[in-house]
């Protein structure tokens, strides 16, 4: 067996993977706390997205909203990756075999470098341009990717619930 | 209910929407969206009341995100409808938290009209209009999470 597959068998025979697995309400439980997460991302990643581009909150500096806004969507991103976690440890081997599983990290990965790319640059002017109704093309470019990637994440999301569990 | 239920099984849209699998996977992706919508702009008015010094404060926020919450919830409802005509067994055969979902939603729906119409005249009144805020954002939380457990709780 090679490396990664014995430590997915072993991470399934855990005692939390058990009790996730088996109980009638650990599943439901977790899922339900990773919807709430998730869309309490997306929402908020939505809001900042949406200024970004110029489309929402246009009266509203940019770092002002981003101040209110990120501390939440960090604390609801946390609680989204404990419980996927968990969901992820409760099937393990089923679910790094899952192809809408392995899209939807690699979606999560892609959202994070535009992040970071958008920190490195259209970030470090943005005094410039803090109050400006219609950001710069950088910024815009980068709300834009954000809010396709994480449209794509969410979607990717559910596949996995349709092809984990059929029916 | 289950005459109407088999009724609206049989019609051409229910068909139609079940046995295009990913129509119903999208439906509810579109979903989700219009839950993210409507959470995190509820979440922002809410977290305004809880804060504001004073009614025009929270006022401005809640014109800010009020259009946000109505096209989440327009979405909400035809998705939803949707997701009913599709498979009407999962909802209107007695499903508790189906049940659940949708008297947590008039509840919501009348804590909306009572906080809207909260003013800051009186500040007792007030601070208890800011607190049904609050109580608002986690209405909203139990009515998303009920939601999900439609799925865990539908008869067969």
């Amino acid at each position: 067996m090679d490396f990664i597959g014995g430590l997915l068998e072993r991470l399934a025979d855990t005692p939390l993977s058990h009790l996730i697995h088996e109980s009638d309400v650990g599943f439901p439980a977790v899922e339900s706390a990773h919807v709430v997460a998730i869309t309490l991302v997306l929402g908020s990643i939505m809001i900042v997205d949406l200024r970004l581009l110029g489309l929402a909150s246009t009266k509203t500096a940019v770092t002002s909203l981003t101040a209110e806004i990120l501390p939440w969507t960090w604390g609801f991103f946390i609680l989204a990756v404990v419980t996927g976690g968990l969901m992820f440890i409760s099937q393990p081997v089923d679910y790094f075999g899952n192809t809408a599983f392995r899209v939807k990290m690699l979606l999560l990965v892609l959202a994070g470098l535009n992040m970071l790319a958008f920190h490195a640059v259209a970030w470090r002017g943005v005094a410039a341009w803090d109050r400006d109704p219609k950001p710069p093309a950088r910024a815009r470019l980068a709300g834009g990717i954000s809010l396709v990637c994480w449209l794509a994440v969410i979607a990717a999301g559910r596949v996995i619930g349709f092809t984990m569990f059929p029916g | 209910m289950t005459d109407f239920v088999a009724w609206l099984e049989s019609t051409g849209p229910s068909h139609a929407l079940r046995d295009a699998i990913w129509a119903v996977a999208l439906i509810q992706m579109i979903h989700i969206v219009g839950v993210a919508m409507v959470l995190s702009s509820a979440g922002m008015v809410s977290l305004r009341y809880v804060r504001a010094g004073g009614a025009a404060d929270a006022r401005e926020t809640a014109a800010r995100f009020l259009p946000w919450i109505w096209t989440g919830l327009s979405l909400l409802l035809l998705t939803g409808i949707a997701q009913i005509v599709a498979e009407p067994g999962r909802t209107l055969n007695g499903n508790p938290a189906f049940q659940a979902k949708m008297a947590l939603l008039v509840a919501a729906a009348i804590l909306t009209l009572v906080v809207s119409s909260g003013s800051d005249g009186d500040m007792r009144r007030w601070n208890r209009t800011r607190v049904l805020a609050g109580v608002g954002f986690f209405l909203w939380l139990a009515i998303a999470v009920a939601g999900r457990w439609i799925a865990y709780m539908q008869a067969g």
